[in-house]
């Protein structure tokens, strides 16, 4: 994984620079306190504070994931979470700053504290869940199959040999890889979803495993001749990450988006960009 | 007035002893052929001299000034200032001239006198011309050294040399470079220099020139100097057996 | 895609071109003499500054560009969130608006420049130690101070016979610039990765190659200009 080697080579180097630079500290307490994974304790958690007080929440995202959020064709960060984001900004008082990351090192943008939080369509997984606070998963996606419209599969099982297109460093590959069937299937890992896609329409790859709602969305947005196989792969949701310690300001906005939900609003944003409301905020 | 005294000088590269108590005067207006076999120590001297090599031992006196003594059994050189003052009275003319490539001729010429002596570029200009029309070559002024033959290069690095108007001038086989034919060039502007009393230190492998020209000859041969005196005892009949051996030997080729 | 859209694509492309000039031209503004004082470094007498410069040299040369952005990046995010650092360091850098846009491009432009000013002190101590030594002694001889022998006798001598060995590196960063994009940094590849994404067409990365090259085709222009016009001594 490439999260965990750049988390790793990080820490190590900075440890063995501190360790170098200011060996006074002594070696005995560098070896729990090193590291992105235990980031410093804070006395109380004035997370919510710090946000209201710089009158910003920065949004980290990798600007490339259609439809929830990417850089549209006039150079503009747009997409669902983007819209979802500008409405809880607008009801905490502050200004929303979209800040693109690399999305191999979210995790360190996120801990090092340049972003507040990541809010992509980043989906759920036990991981994440150890490293990150998260907020309730605020929609549902299944990993599906995407095939060229004159394909004869017509299921899964129909893949077996074939070969399959997959964002690296995605939860679909994570996913492919921990299934039965991966090991019937040639696996071609592509740095995104959208260069997996193009593979597939000069014959490349046979298929593509991707988030349903990327699939859609691509199908109606672009008019391709692609379908997508009826049964997919475990379902998985999305949520936003927050640093771990940063509990009061993820509970702001979970409220904030549950009362979006109460009166409408959610709804009216989801419509916008996928027909109707898709979400599963409580 | 001796413008320069050298007293038992040594210098050693490692376990090599290149010079071993070297000791002579140069009185002024004086012109000093050095000749010998190569190896003989004969450059190094000169590079001693004119602080290029570090000396281990001895003392030097140039103009007056002292450049190298010899405390508590220690060879000491003067401070920077005085070595400085030192460098400035004496000039170098090279082998293989050491020009700057990236200037003119005139530029060549005017660079030390308008930096180091800090006269207005005006008047070492003028200087530099008259100094190059006497050269023979006042058309030169805007060429690139990489523009001139071997020996207008070395005329170039003489009047380079005068610009500073040294009170002892030094060459280090300054025809050794150059094609035989431009020899001659070379030891005429060197022979007209003489005549104008101008103190100057040779060494040469131009054995008819050192004779010709040089009030004194000195033959050096492994660091140390054999034999010294009038051209016409070195190079006569009542010179040494091993000066003789050197000069016959030199003559066959 | 369409006539209008790379027409789209090339005017977003255009508007980039400013950040990786701006990372381009400051990484050679400060790599270059940051690399002449290294190349002096390297050659000074005293051991241990020469191994420290050594040491120095093969750590940028020796792991990639890429790698020592993101250390460059995350270096004092982590240093702040780590427990270990001491409180004078924290102190320290807590004056650093780490989500500011400056940040970014300060983090960018410190790896590129120690990165390439170990390239070019390379090419420097190259350039310098191939000059004669007679250059220095007719220096010497002539009562040039040793500032005076480097700055007026060495360095223009040096200057040209490194420029053909720089002009290499230079169009070389040129395309590095491409890098900062691992970290985010918006500039034209960055920017053609994602309009990539949009229109799932090659052709942006295309027109930003396009731009890539005529960048350095001008380099070169410039290069054989100034070389032509150093040609008049050998």
């Amino acid at each position: 994984m490439r999260k965990h080697f750049f988390g790793k080579l990080l820490t190590g180097v900075l440890t063995a620079a501190m360790m170098f630079t200011f060996c006074g500290c002594g070696a005995a307490d560098t070896s729990g306190s090193a590291g992105s994974d235990t980031p410093a304790a804070s006395t109380a958690d004035d997370s919510l504070k710090k946000v209201k007080d710089a009158g910003k929440f920065v949004l980290g995202l990798d600007a490339t994931f259609e439809p929830m959020g990417y850089t549209d064709e006039n150079d503009q960060i747009v997409g669902f979470d983007i819209d979802l984001a500008e409405e809880v900004c607008k009801r905490m008082g502050v200004e929303l700053v979209k800040q693109p990351i690399n999305w191999d090192t979210k995790e360190e943008d996120l801990n090092g504290g340049r972003i507040d939080c990541i809010w992509n369509g980043m989906s759920v997984n036990a991981s994440r869940q150890e490293t990150m606070n998260l907020s309730e998963p605020y929609m549902k996606n299944a990993m599906v199959f995407v095939v060229p419209a004159d394909s004869d599969a017509k299921s899964m099982d129909d893949l077996a040999e074939a070969k399959i297109g997959v964002q690296n460093g995605s939860s679909a590959q994570e996913i492919l890889e921990a299934s039965a069937i991966a090991s019937t299937m040639n696996e071609q890992v592509l740095a995104t979803n959208v260069e997996a896609l193009m593979q597939m329409d000069s014959g490349l790859v046979d298929a593509v495993f991707l988030d349903s709602v990327v699939a859609e969305y691509k199908i109606n947005a672009d008019q391709k001749d692609w379908k997508i196989l009826p049964d997919g792969l475990e379902e998985e949701e999305y949520a936003i990450g927050f640093r771990k310690n940063d509990a009061a300001l993820r509970d702001e906005v979970q409220k904030i988006l549950g009362e979006m939900k109460a009166d409408g609003t959610v709804e009216k944003i989801a419509s916008e960009w996928f027909g109707s409301d898709v979400t599963t905020i409580q | 007035m001796a413008m320069l005294e050298v007293k038992n000088l040594c210098k050693r590269f490692g376990d090599l002893e290149v010079l071993k108590d070297i000791s002579f005067n140069v009185e002024q207006g004086n012109v000093i052929a050095i000749i010998g076999p190569s190896g003989s120590g004969k450059s190094t001297l000169l590079r001693c001299i004119n602080q290029l090599e570090r000396a281990d031992g001895g003392t030097v006196k140039v103009c007056g000034m002292d450049m190298l003594e010899q405390k508590d059994g220690k060879a000491v050189y003067a401070s920077a200032k005085t070595l400085q003052q030192i460098r400035l009275k004496i000039g170098l003319v090279f082998q293989n001239f050491n020009l700057f490539p990236h200037f003119t001729v005139l530029r060549n010429i005017t660079e030390a006198p308008v930096h180091v002596l800090k006269q207005n570029r005006a008047d070492a200009e003028k200087t530099a011309m008259q100094l190059l029309e006497k050269m023979g070559l006042g058309t030169k002024a805007n060429a690139y050294p990489c523009e001139l033959s071997g020996g207008q290069q070395q005329r170039v690095s003489i009047a380079r040399a005068l610009a500073l108007k040294p009170e002892i001038l030094f060459f280090d086989e300054p025809t050794s470079a150059l094609d035989p034919e431009l020899t001659g060039e070379i030891l005429k502007v060197i022979k007209s220099l003489a005549k104008e009393g101008m103190t100057m230190v040779i060494v040469t492998h131009e054995m008819a020139f050192a004779r010709d020209v040089a009030d004194h000859v000195i033959f050096m041969e492994k660091g140390l100097i054999v034999e010294e005196g009038a051209p016409s005892q070195l190079f006569g009949e009542n010179a040494t057996e091993r000066t003789k051996q050197f000069l016959q030997r030199f003559s066959e080729g | 895609m369409s006539f209008d859209e790379i027409g789209k694509v090339f005017l977003i492309l255009l508007k980039y071109l400013l950040p990786t000039l701006k990372v381009f031209g400051m990484t050679l503004l400060f790599s270059i003499p940051l690399g002449m004082i290294v190349a002096l470094l390297k050659m000074c007498k005293v051991k241990p500054v020469s191994w420290l410069m050594n040491i120095y040299i093969m750590i940028m040369r020796g792991t990639p560009l890429m790698l020592q952005v993101i250390i460059a990046y995350f270096a004092i995010p982590m240093l702040m969130q780590n427990a270990a650092t001491p409180a004078w360091l924290n102190s320290l850098l807590s004056g650093v608006d780490i989500k500011g846009d400056a940040y970014m491009f300060r983090s960018v432009l410190v790896a590129f420049s120690l990165n390439y000013a170990a390239y070019f002190a390379e090419i420097f101590r190259g350039g310098i130690e191939s000059i004669p030594k007679g250059q220095y002694e007719a220096s010497a001889c002539l009562g040039f101070s040793r500032t005076q022998t480097f700055f007026r006798i060495i360095l223009p001598q040096v200057f040209k016979r490194v420029l053909p060995a720089s002009t290499n590196e230079i169009i070389t960063l040129v395309k590095d610039t491409s890098l900062a994009n691992v970290v985010a940094y918006a500039e034209i590849t960055m920017k053609a990765k994602q309009q990539m994404q949009l229109y799932s067409s090659l052709t942006p990365l295309v027109l930003a190659g396009v731009m890539y090259f005529v960048l350095a085709m001008v380099l070169s222009l410039l290069s054989s200009f100034i070389e032509k016009k150093l040609s008049y001594y050998k």
